[in-house]
Parts: C-alpha cells; structure tokens; sequence
C-alpha cells in the first residue's frame, strides 16, 4: 500500500510535466493545425540558456526566467522563420520541417555544447518526505506540481478571461471566420507558437534535474510520452492534456514500480494504441471538437 | 451600354459647382463599380454596378449561382477582383479582409460560422475584442455586447454555449455578433433562411430599425416577402450580371425577372 501511494504521487508530479508538454502541442495544433515535433528539440534548447544563465548567475530562478523567454523566442524564430512558409496544401509538410529543425537544433546544440549529459540541480531536495512512515512527493515533486497546476490556472485564465485568449480561441476554431470579424489571425498562430513553445521549455526544466542530465536528446521520450497524452485526451483539448498527462504520468510510475522501466514504454505505446482503436479522436473529443 | 451605377439616376447630379462639391462629400457608403470576378474561365460577376446610400436597404437577389454572395465576398475582400472598384465611403476598398470591422463593415454567413464552444456573449464579444476594431475597453466591450444580445431578445442566453442553441436562437446570435460591433454597412447573407415566419417578422422588424439608424444594410435572401417588406430597393442578379434594379414593385413587375426566376419568356 506504502508502495503504491509512493508511486500514484511521483506519477502525478510525472504527470504534471507530461500534461503541461502536451499542453504546448496542444496549442500549437490549435493554432496552427501542426502537430510540433520540433517541440522537444525547442525546449532543450531553452533548458541550454537556462542551464548557462544558471551556471552564470548562480541562480535557478534567473534560469527559469530566461528559459522562458528563451523558449518563446523559439516559438517566434521557428514560426515566423520556418513554419509560417510551410504548405498547407498536406499537414506533411509541417510535419517534415519540424523534423528538420529537430535535426538542425540537436545538431547545433551536439556542437556547441557536446553529447554528454551535464548534470542540472534541481532547486529543491529530491528526496521524498515520509508521512507517517510512507514515502510520498518529494519537495522538488511537490514544486513541480505547484508550478504546473499554477501555470495551466494561468493559461486558463488567459484563454477564458482576456482579450488575447478570446482572439486566440476564436483564431484557432475558425480562422477565415475570425478574419472577417477582425482578428489578425497570423498575430494569433504567432502568439500561439510563442506561448506553446513556452510552456513546452518549462516543462523540459522542470524535467530534467529528475532525469540523468541535460543534453541534446533530454526531451525526446518527454516528447514520446506527450504525443501520447496529447493523443489520449485529443489534440484539441487543453483540459485533455491535463487528465491524460496525469493518468500517462501515473501508468508510467505504476508499471515502472511495479513491472520494471522497460515495460513502461510498452504500456504507454498499449494505451496509446487502445484509444486510437476504441476513441480516435481522443477521450476528450467530443466536447472539443473542432465545430466552427 | 449604360455604367451608371444603379441607384442613381442618372441626371441626378446637379450641375452646379456646390452641388457637385456636396455630392462627393456624401460619397455612397458602398459604391461597386464595374465589378468583374472570375474564377478561372467562369466569369461569376460581370460589370457589376450599384450603390448603397446611408441608411438604405438594398436586397440582392437572383437564381442559386446569379452571383449574390460573390458580390459579398468581393465587398469583403475575399476574392480577387478581375476588374471594377469597391469603395466605402468613397475610399477605395483594401484587398482582404483585415481591417474590414474597422471601417465599419460587419457582415454574417450563410453558414452563420459561430463558434460553437464560445458562449453566446463570447461569440459577439469576439469582433469587439478584435485588433482592428477601435480598441474598445474590456468592460465597454462586455457592455456594448450585453446591449446587442438584450436589443435582439437573447441577454439570458448570454453564458450559454452557442452549440447548445437551436437554429432560430443561432442566427440572432449571428445577427448580434454583426450589430455589435456598431457597423455603418451591414452585409446580411440569407437571413431568414431556416427562419419561421414570426421569427421573420422580428427580423424585418430588426432590419428596419438598424437602418432607421443611418446604417446601410445590403441583404442576399430567396425569402421574396421579406426581401419586399423590407427593402428599399433590390437589385437583381443573374449569370453575374444586374438585369433589373429599383423599387420592390418595380422589380416585381420586371418580366426579366420573371424570366431569370421561372425561365417565363417575356412577352414580345
């Protein structure tokens, strides 16, 4: 029971990454239509300044800042410079250039910084506290949550109670409609992109001092693993991406826990399987749906 | 042939210097000039020509392809024009639709195009809340949106999910969404469509009053009483082309029309 209480939490703090990484393909997807698979690659880059301005400034908080900044800049480089020319015509061809800047970016980054992992401290103890003699989150687990749960609140209040998230919404669910009703929607893709790519570096930092270290491929299973919970719960569904990164985050630690790590990436790729067999569109699809 | 827009009689402009002066500073709120739209070999609008003046109501009508929403889509910037000039207020029309709710433009869809997991005062906040429209505070917008949902009988359906409404419900939502925003010109495509006939008589009733308050409404509808009810003139289409233009009894006694509508030769 000890056993299993340990696991359901490390699994919601997991899951809390994995929700909010499947929260940036989420927004990219409704903004642009393109499934990101860049988005890995973005963040590591991100999670690169953060570690360099941390090892510069002696603080994780400075780091933080800039990994975001720095991801959204990714978003707007990668946006404005690459996908923004991408055809519309096949959803490929995104999906092709993304792949692209996945391999320029891992490539830069294999060059300017080398293949090794370097380690990142995580600005709280990872070790768990025990709660009348069970283990549970760990101080680093029980930030990550805060962190998570406090930005999805953000993006929701952004989405539901601002001007932007009005205009963002509306872009994404019918962007000829909203140019005729005078939204800029090439301002709203753009803005989309910036905000996912933000969200995606903060997850890739919030992951990584739980991993063995920083280097180029750190985010490629977070990316495996987030496709998945954004597949889960729908592609168009921000609430989704939250039920389905927890409920992936805690199958993961239950079958790791229980079963063994190597089995965990087969139980993912199994539920993933199960949902397109029985629910295509994700568990969140029909309330979500693209309608306009 | 004869390119004097219709909707104004030709001879009708005063030959005197101030008159003359008068008249450009009371440019038409749209004036289409000669306006040609092809798509590929298929010309849809050929030499199109009329006016909306303020405050009128100008009905478009014609046969299923005569070319009404096309004009539009052209208004709108939505498509290429091949020849011709579209002026609003006597500025020329930009090409594409940025900018359009600025200029005072609004206009609603056959396919209404609400979004449907919007509530219905998100849906008419969404053009308030706009980049090019005049930036409207967050709370006059919330404000202006609440008076338009209230003007048009649904204020209590403003926190429902427009998805949840029925067909007669969503089109007053379409209808308020366009008023919002406080347009000069409304573009109103196919309004009664799937409408009963009191919901009609409201709308007419709507129609009126908007333009009673100095904005032009050009309308596209199949629903001939309405359109008679409410128009002040009626232009009317076929193969892209304006056969007939003028007053409702006019164009009901135009054999060209009869002809365009049932294939009713006319008379010798």
């Amino acid at each position: 029971m000890d056993r299993l209480l340990f696991l359901l939490a490390t699994g919601l703090a997991r899951g809390a990454i994995f929700a909010l990484f499947a929260l940036s393909l989420v927004l990219i997807w409704r903004a642009a239509r393109v499934v990101n698979f860049a988005q890995g690659a973005m963040a590591v880059v991100a999670t690169y300044v953060a570690f360099a301005v941390t090892g510069l400034t002696g603080s994780y908080w400075i780091g933080l800042a800039s990994a975001l900044v720095a991801g959204g800049l990714m978003g707007l480089i990668v946006e404005r410079g690459v996908m923004r020319f991408a055809s519309h015509a096949s959803p490929l061809s995104g999906v092709i250039i993304a792949i692209g800047v996945v391999m320029v970016l891992q490539s830069l980054l294999g060059i300017a910084f080398g293949p090794n992992a370097r380690p990142m401290e995580a600005p709280f103890p990872e070790t768990p506290i025990v709660l009348g003699g069970v283990p549970v989150l760990s101080p680093y687990d029980l930030f990550v949550l805060v962190v998570a749960i406090g930005l999805m609140g953000l993006l929701a209040l952004i989405f539901t109670r601002t001007s932007l998230g009005l205009q963002l919404r509306a872009s994404a669910f019918a962007p000829e409609v909203s140019r005729l009703l005078g939204v800029r929607v090439a301002r709203m893709v753009t803005a989309g992109w910036v905000l996912a790519s933000a969200v995606g570096a903060l997850a890739a930092l919030l992951l990584v001092p739980t991993e063995l270290g920083l280097n180029p491929h750190s985010a490629d299973m977070l990316f495996v693993s987030a496709f998945t919970v954004a597949v889960v719960g729908g592609l168009d569904s921000p609430p989704g991406a939250l039920v389905g990164g927890l409920v992936v985050g805690v199958l993961i630690s239950l079958v790791t826990g229980y079963l063994g790590a190597t089995v965990a990436p087969i139980a993912v790729l199994g539920l993933l399987v199960a949902v397109l067999l029985v629910r295509p569109g994700g568990l969140f699809a029909a309330t979500e749906a693209r309608t306009a | 042939m004869n390119h004097t827009p219709v909707g104004v009689e030709p001879g009708s402009t005063a030959a005197s210097p101030a008159a003359a002066s008068a008249a450009s500073a009371a440019a038409p709120r749209l004036r289409v000039d000669r306006l040609t739209v092809r798509f590929g070999g298929l010309t849809a609008l050929d030499d199109v020509s009329f006016e909306v003046g303020a405050g009128e109501v100008v009905a478009l009508i014609g046969p299923n392809g005569a070319g009404k929403t096309t004009v539009f889509n052209a208004v709108c910037g939505l498509v290429r024009r091949a020849a011709g000039e579209i002026s609003l207020d006597g500025a020329s029309a930009a090409n594409g639709p940025t900018g359009l709710v600025a200029r005072g433009v609004a206009r609603t869809l056959q396919g209404l195009g609400l979004f449907d997991s919007m509530s219905v005062l998100e849906n008419v906040l969404v053009p308030l809340e706009s980049g090019t429209v005049r930036r409207v505070q967050h709370a006059e917008a919330a404000a202006q949106a609440s008076g338009c949902l209230e003007r048009l009988g649904i204020a209590h359906l403003a926190a429902v999910p427009v998805a949840a409404l029925p067909y007669p419900e969503r089109k007053r939502v379409a209808l308020a969404r366009a008023l919002g925003t406080d347009p000069a010109l409304l573009l109103l495509d196919e309004p009664a469509g799937g409408l009963g006939e009191d919901d009609i008589d409201a709308l007419a009733d709507v129609v009126r009053e908007v333009a009673a308050s100095g904005c032009s409404v050009l309308l596209v509808e199949h629903h001939v009483d309405f359109v008679m009810g409410v128009a002040d003139r009626i232009i009317v289409l076929d193969f892209g082309r304006v056969i007939a233009c003028g007053t409702p009894d006019e164009v009901r006694a135009d054999p060209r029309v009869e002809e365009a509508y049932l294939g009713i030769e006319p008379a010798a």
